[in-house]
């Protein structure tokens, strides 16, 4: 099926009148219509390349193709990235709520663009992404993490928050923790500053589905890579970081429960007084690291996916089962 | 289906796609519609939380409108009311707990109930099926992203199906929803469309439309109007 209507145009409100004969003239800028218009764009763009390069997995699924090299991939996406930005972020002033909305929505969804193109998925092993690769990677997922914590926070756009209320991207997520379990940089406390805030934007949510896979694994891979990144910090003569506040959550809530599921004991045992020195914690505990010996098992029935190479499939498969399900149910 | 008062049953997903479509509905909705204050703030809300993302409405003719209605519910159109309602249910979801309450004095939730089941009925009313107007496939997009802000459903697909093997030539336009999903995962291991059901665009024909908002809405079908959403339809069309 094809569009057999046009675009949109570029007015606003107040060049439209019940009493007009012919159509308004549109503007070059920013109009009321610049969130519409620039949504669009990129469905036009979709669309475009996907019937040029027919691949079925998704509507990403041209970024997903095999048979399409990756330096076309990023021309595609270039090609779009210029027209988001000479036809809308150009004009776009930050101080104006709607604009600034535009202009995190746009770099989200250019980011989204290249982590579908570069996606560490298509390497067999993981052994032959060369370093640039991996920084450029690691760059673009912060930047989305970056955007959708902005996008939750600011309070210039709070009006707007309910538009991407649930949009997580959990995708990038995922990659900035597999790459922090061995990445130590300038970049990495920022990393993990933003992964604190998106949990802890989403704690609620992820206690109240106890039993949802991809809050367990996601739960367990922030764990492994806090641990891992953790020791990599030791092993390189680096200073540790604070603890990040959802691991400390994690690790109350983990020794709250272990008490909990020990039979009565009428005398308090060596552990039990820990676990509840522990339950008295609710600031992150400054530059302790989790003791390694200390891996907790935080639940579920779920085969813990093979995080160590990263399983993709697996991951995948998580995420598709959690767009799929109501998640809220 | 029976005029049943029981707020309940807008949770059920079931009846409330069956409730969409019972163009038999009568129901006076006057008694779900909020007091005129609160119609002028869920207006002013939706100005400044929703109709910069979706501008779906010529505001200057539609905020008249509002205000007649305001001053006299009973007076109001099928088509108009629809979109009302489906205003007031957009407006709820876009506002934090704390807002919602101290705004208008009750919960998110409970607001969000009553609005749903105002909307619904509303649309069955304004006939959704016909949707001669289009006021009523306006206010039937804001549902749209409403619904889809609220919760997942596997009977949209059931909805489209009825709508367009009823509509004989209606509108004219190619409507496709891009739904923000709520838990939509992002990336690549996303595959369905922006993180949804597989999306497919549907095309409804029209002969020319006049509604309440008749010329310029005209003019916005040719000019505005396609906002490109792309609507979930698992039906078997090619």
């Amino acid at each position: 099926m094809r569009a057999d209507v046009r675009r949109p145009s570029n007015v606003n409100d107040s060049d439209l009148d019940p009493r007009m004969t012919e159509s308004p003239r549109e503007h070059n800028g920013a109009t009321e219509m610049l969130f519409c218009l620039l949504r669009n764009e990129f469905g036009e763009w979709l669309e475009r390349w996907s019937r040029v390069n027919v691949y079925s997995n998704g509507i990403w699924g041209f970024l997903n193709s095999p048979s399409l090299s990756l330096a076309k991939k990023d021309e595609a996406i270039n090609e779009l990235s210029g027209a988001l930005e000479s036809k809308f972020l150009r004009h776009c002033d930050s101080s104006i709520p709607l604009h600034l909305m535009a202009s995190i929505v746009i770099q989200t969804i250019i980011c989204h663009m290249r982590l579908a193109a570069h996606h560490p998925r298509q390497y067999s092993n993981g052994e032959s992404i060369d370093q640039k690769e991996r920084d450029y990677m690691f760059s673009i997922c912060l930047q989305m993490v970056e955007n959708s914590v902005a996008a939750q926070t600011n309070t210039v756009i709070q009006r707007y928050a309910w538009h991407v209320e649930n949009h997580v991207p959990w995708a990038a997520c995922i990659h900035l923790l597999d790459e922090l379990g061995h990445r130590v940089n300038d970049q990495t406390g920022r990393a993990w500053g933003l992964l604190d805030e998106i949990y802890r934007y989403h704690y609620s949510q992820m206690k109240n589905r106890p039993k949802n896979s991809l809050y367990i694994a996601m739960r367990r891979l922030l764990v492994k890579a806090w641990n891992a990144h953790t020791e990599e910090r030791a092993r390189q003569g680096k200073s540790t970081l604070p603890r990040p506040w959802i691991i400390s959550t994690l690790f109350t809530e983990t020794k709250t429960q272990e008490v909990a599921n020990e039979p009565g004991t009428a005398t308090p045992s060596h552990s039990t007084t820990a676990a509840q020195e522990t339950v008295q914690e609710t600031q992150p505990m400054p530059g302790v690291p989790l003791d390694v010996s200390e891996e907790f098992e935080l639940g579920g029935d779920m085969d813990d996916p093979e995080l160590s190479p990263m399983n993709w499939g697996q991951w995948d498969d998580l995420l598709q089962q959690f767009t799929n399900s109501d998640a809220w149910g | 289906m029976s005029e049943n008062d029981s707020m309940s049953s807008s949770d059920d997903e079931h009846d409330g796609v069956a409730m969409l479509l019972d163009s038999s509905q009568k129901k006076s909705l006057t008694a779900l519609h909020p007091s005129p204050l609160h119609i002028f703030k869920l207006w002013q809300t939706f100005l400044q939380n929703v109709n910069p993302l979706i501008k779906l409405l010529h505001v200057p003719t539609a905020q008249q409108q509002i205000l007649d209605a305001a001053d006299n519910l009973t007076g109001v159109s099928r088509e108009f009311e629809a979109l009302m309602f489906c205003i007031y249910c957009l407006v709820v979801v876009s506002l934090g707990e704390k807002e919602a309450q101290d705004s208008f004095g009750e919960e998110k939730t409970v607001l969000l109930s009553r609005y749903r089941r105002g909307a619904q009925l509303a649309l069955a009313k304004a006939g959704l099926l016909r949707a001669s107007s289009m006021v009523v496939m306006q206010a039937f997009l804001l549902y749209l992203v409403c619904f889809d802000q609220c919760s997942s459903s596997n009977y949209w697909p059931e909805v489209f199906s009825h709508i367009k093997a009823c509509h004989a030539c209606l509108f004219r336009h190619r409507i496709c929803l891009v739904s923000v999903r709520r838990g939509s995962a992002n990336g690549p291991a996303d595959r369905s469309p922006p993180g949804r059901l597989p999306t497919r665009s549907i095309s409804v024909r029209h002969r020319n439309a006049t509604s309440s908002m008749a010329p310029v809405d005209d003019l916005r079908c040719d000019h505005r109007s396609k906002l490109r959403y792309h609507v979930a339809n698992l039906s078997n069309e090619s």
